[in-house]
């Protein structure tokens, strides 16, 4: 029982759009998972679905061994493309109400990441900078004790030194009994953080691999692989 | 520390590894960061240094002691091993190189004299 998720021929259809068909995926405890494709893939789609967030689906998806629903929420950490944070509360304020949302919520390893990022307590949320936002959006989720974190987009419009800052972050948060999902068209940034690569195009996998595994058979960087990859989807 | 990002990061870390040993910057016995601060400080995921210490562990370079950490080779025969094959190497290239340019073995010691002396100049 390694596999934290198993998902079995998910289909996902928004109206007659099909956003997602035949998904089939496991994903491992204790790695890191890119979830690589251009826009409109359905990345997203597949992270909500996770998340617990789009319910009407067909297929079978399994978290932990439970469907996801409310009870999976308290064990799955989620960071959204777009920001949920409350724009009139300081950073001191925003712990404190993730605290009082999430039983899992580490409140000193969220004080000690956002002391890392440069982040004070008292700093207003509709005062910072993008970059800033996606620091603490990046610290809440990851300051969870959660088993799988689903982390979409999160170095899209940001500056180099936030994006140091997040993949740091990232690398100091894994652990053995949980697993990461990142969602993101940055894929030289994060390949070095990336244990395996999952490519999504138009709703299907095209391949789902080990990085290292990858770069031995084809002598290629995930950037040349990623470009091939796509050239015929 | 930089990547190329065509090949297996774990193949350029074990080169690392045996580079600093061969330096000496490595020294005998001595113990090897844990695979979470090698992984943080080369900003590499931490299965992906796990699965280099395993390869070191394998061919000798590196032991492991239970509980404790990883540590460089006790072996001093080990140590040389790995100078040896890096010089080797190192030579080997130049030598290759040169013949690719034309130079015949004489020539080659020759060039090498001079610029040691430092008659030869870039440009």
């Amino acid at each position: 029982m390694d596999n934290i998720v198993t998902i079995r021929q998910l289909q996902k259809n928004f109206g007659s759009t099909n956003a997602l068909n035949s998904i089939n995926l496991t994903l491992e405890k204790g790695k890191v998972y890119g979830l690589l494709g251009p826009n409109a893939s359905g990345k997203t789609t597949l992270l909500k679905i996770l998340a617990g967030l789009i319910s009407n689906y067909s297929g079978e998806i399994l978290i932990d061994g439970l469907k996801p629903s409310t009870k999976t929420k308290s064990i799955v950490a989620y960071l959204p493309d777009r920001s949920d944070l409350h724009s009139w509360m300081t950073v001191r304020e925003t712990i404190e109400y993730y605290q009082d949302f999430f039983e899992d919520f580490d409140v000193q390893k969220a004080k000690k990441t956002m002391e890392f990022m440069d982040l004070n307590d008292n700093d207003v949320v509709e005062k910072l900078s993008k970059g800033m936002k996606a620091r603490l959006k990046l610290a809440l989720t990851l300051a969870r004790d959660a088993k799988l974190y689903l982390l979409d987009e999160p170095f899209d419009g940001i500056d180099i030194k936030t994006r140091e800052k997040l993949i740091e972050t990232i690398i100091n948060s894994q652990r053995d009994e949980s697993c990461m999902l990142i969602s993101t068209h940055h894929v030289n940034y994060v390949e070095y953080l990336l244990e395996a690569l999952v490519f999504l195009s138009k709703g299907h996998i095209l391949l789902k691999k080990n990085v290292e595994q990858l770069k031995e058979e084809n002598n290629k960087s995930i950037v040349e692989m990623y470009m091939e990859v796509f050239a015929n989807a | 520390m930089k990547f190329k990002d065509n090949m297996p990061i774990y193949l350029q870390i074990i080169d690392h590894v045996k580079l600093k040993i061969a330096t000496g910057e490595y020294k005998r016995a001595e113990k090897l960061e844990s695979v979470r601060d090698m992984a943080q400080k080369l900003r590499v995921n931490h299965n992906t240094i796990a699965k280099t210490y395993q390869f070191l562990e394998k061919d000798g370079i590196i032991f492991s002691k239970k509980g404790v950490g990883s540590f460089i080779t006790e072996s001093e025969e080990m140590i040389s091993r790995i100078r040896e094959e890096r010089i080797f190497f190192k030579i080997s290239t130049f030598v290759n190189d040169l013949r690719v340019l034309g130079y015949s073995d004489k020539k080659m010691i020759e060039e090498l004299e001079k610029f040691l002396k430092g008659e030869i100049q870039n440009g």
